[in-house]
């Protein structure tokens, strides 16, 4: 630290630009990191939702006469979404009517629709 | 969906079967994937008149289970009619009676007077009925005749025809798996 005061102030100029332009890029990165984080999420989030949506629309006649089969075959096409493990049908009772995917102990069992709400 | 669950000796005697009592319920969604033709109906909130031809553990059933219900903002309207009764004002129609020559009747009725013709058993579908009704490996299942339906001025969902055991019709019919 001592040597500072040595230092010419040329370079006392370039380290205090440099240090400061440093600090700079890295609050702008953290802040985009934080931004793409967040709205990957977001984007995430309103993909499965629809997702849901669709199969849930898709699955009203099939629930409706009770038809598990047909209910599997509708939650089956959601396999094709890449990353899109596990996927599952509540009645609205709450009780589980049709799932797809992977196996419950791999999932730890479909959960609970209380705790989805 | 499983027809399980033997109810008690004295409660059968008064409530319908469990097969019927399904039935009954297949019988009443049914009409949630239909379409009418315009003017079926004269207002958004007029009631959905439902016939039954015919006696029978589903009949009854299916009258006990429409009776006060509601179809979106419908009431539901029950009549029971004789085979030889016209239809005209009739959405839906539950017909038991097996007897071939009838069902021809109320077959052609139906057609004349855009009404959705629900029966029992693989013939009823082959014969001209739009919807039979059947069980297989303990399950409550259904046919479509399209062509009825299509002769009836009816439109049948697409997602109750992807449900369906077999669709008959001129120019394609199949049982699926």
């Amino acid at each position: 630290m001592s040597q500072l005061v040595f230092w010419t102030l040329r370079r006392k100029l370039i380290a205090i630009v440099m240090t400061i332009s440093a600090l700079a890029v890295a609050l702008a990165s953290g802040a985009t990191i934080l931004y793409d984080a967040h709205r990957m999420r977001d984007v995430v989030h309103g993909d499965l939702s629809s997702l849901a949506d669709i199969a849930g629309a898709n699955s009203v006649a099939a629930m409706t006469f009770g038809d598990v089969t047909a209910s599997r075959e509708i939650l089956g096409a959601l396999g094709l979404k890449r990353g899109l493990v596990a996927a599952a049908l509540y009645d609205r009772s709450g009780k589980l009517f049709a799932s797809f995917g992977a196996t419950a102990r791999q999932t730890n069992g479909f959960p609970a629709w209380q705790t989805l709400r | 969906m499983l027809l399980t669950g033997a109810p008690a000796r004295e409660a059968r005697a008064q409530a319908p079967p469990d097969e019927a009592r399904i039935k009954a319920a297949f019988v009443f969604n049914f009409v949630k994937f239909v379409e009418w033709p315009a003017g079926a109906f004269q207002t958004p909130s007029a009631p959905i008149v439902f016939a039954i031809v015919g006696d029978g553990a589903t009949a009854t059933a299916t009258k006990l289970f429409l009776t006060d219900k509601q179809v979106g903002e419908r009431p539901v309207v029950v009549r029971h009619l004789k085979w030889d009764e016209p239809l005209s004002g009739v959405h839906a129609v539950f017909v038991s009676d097996g007897d071939a020559n009838r069902l021809r009747t109320v077959f052609s009725a139906a057609a004349a007077s855009a009404t959705l013709s629900i029966g029992e058993g693989v013939a009823f579908a082959e014969r001209g009925g739009v919807i039979a009704l059947l069980v297989e490996k303990r399950k409550v299942r259904f046919d479509v005749n399209t062509d009825a339906a299509h002769a009836a001025g009816l439109v049948i969902s697409s997602r109750l025809l992807a449900l369906t055991r077999a669709i008959h019709s001129s120019s394609a019919s199949g049982v699926r798996p």
